[in-house]
């Protein structure tokens, strides 16, 4: 493999997908996964309280800022909506245009719902 | 942290998200246990932990508070143009030089969400080279 950009992107996998991917690259160490997870499942609140502070008050740089805070975590366990839409957010953000933003926000709030219920099944199992 | 001996590769994580840096910590820790981790959350602590522990690799977010891992990968230039560094990134787009990387002169750069089969690949040509280098100043 030639040194230099790898921008090779990886087709969107589901957080079941993603999680079992994870657990291989891991070497089947269930525990150290569920810990990661247990990690975002204690922190995803207070990002999403960010954001919504942030949408609340119309303040365009702290929801840029805010939801590039969370993709970084979000998009280990997630590649579909939940982060297409936090994706949404930060560049709502960066073009100081908010139109939208709380819609995209209720979304993302389901969305996230979906993915906790499926994470936290990974680590009841 | 081991100790590092003369041998030992030793990596530079930087990485500003607090879940996604424990994560590539564990991994690397599993698939490469020979090595000495070191990890910082921004640029300028990854600079300062550099410059004190002169890493063989780092690997390097872009996007981050303080110092942003294209400043810190050029400061680390400036003092071992040799440092072999890999940047993961999201890359929307807007934030980073055309070709990414290239500007700031990286080795790797690998797009988020990670493909760690690619980044392994990557550590394994920066090892090799690595070491051979050792090998050649020894």
């Amino acid at each position: 493999m030639a040194h230099g950009n790898y921008d090779k992107r990886t087709p969107p996998r589901s957080p079941a997908e993603i999680l079992s991917d994870l657990l291989v690259t891991l070497e089947g160490d269930r525990q150290a996964l569920s810990d990661l997870i247990g990690s975002f499942l204690a922190s995803y609140q207070g990002h999403l309280q960010h954001i919504s502070t942030a949408v609340c008050t119309g303040n365009a740089q702290y929801l840029e800022k805010s939801a590039h805070h969370f993709k970084g975590s979000l998009g280990i366990f997630c590649q579909t909506e939940a982060l297409a839409l936090t994706q949404r957010l930060m560049e709502m953000g960066e073009r100081n245009t908010l139109a939208g933003a709380p819609e995209a926000l209720e979304l993302l709030e389901q969305e996230m719902a979906v993915l906790v219920g499926t994470l936290r099944e990974f680590i009841d199992r | 942290m081991e100790t590092r001996t003369d041998d030992m590769v030793a990596i530079l994580l930087v990485e500003d998200e607090e879940i996604a840096l424990q994560l590539l910590a564990t991994i690397l820790v599993k698939k490469f246990p020979g090595i000495a981790l070191h990890f910082a959350g921004n640029g300028r602590v990854g600079l300062e932990l550099y410059r004190e522990h002169a890493p063989d690799i780092v690997i390097t977010d872009i996007n981050m508070p303080e110092m942003s891992g294209a400043q810190m990968a050029v400061q680390i230039r400036k003092i071992n143009p040799r440092t072999k560094i890999i940047t993961l990134s999201a890359g929307t787009g807007n934030s980073l030089p055309e070709p990414a990387g290239a500007a700031f002169g990286t080795d790797y750069y690998i797009f988020k969400p990670i493909n760690f089969a690619l980044l392994f690949t990557a550590l394994e040509e920066c090892f090799a080279a690595v070491l051979q280098a050792k090998s050649d100043s020894a």
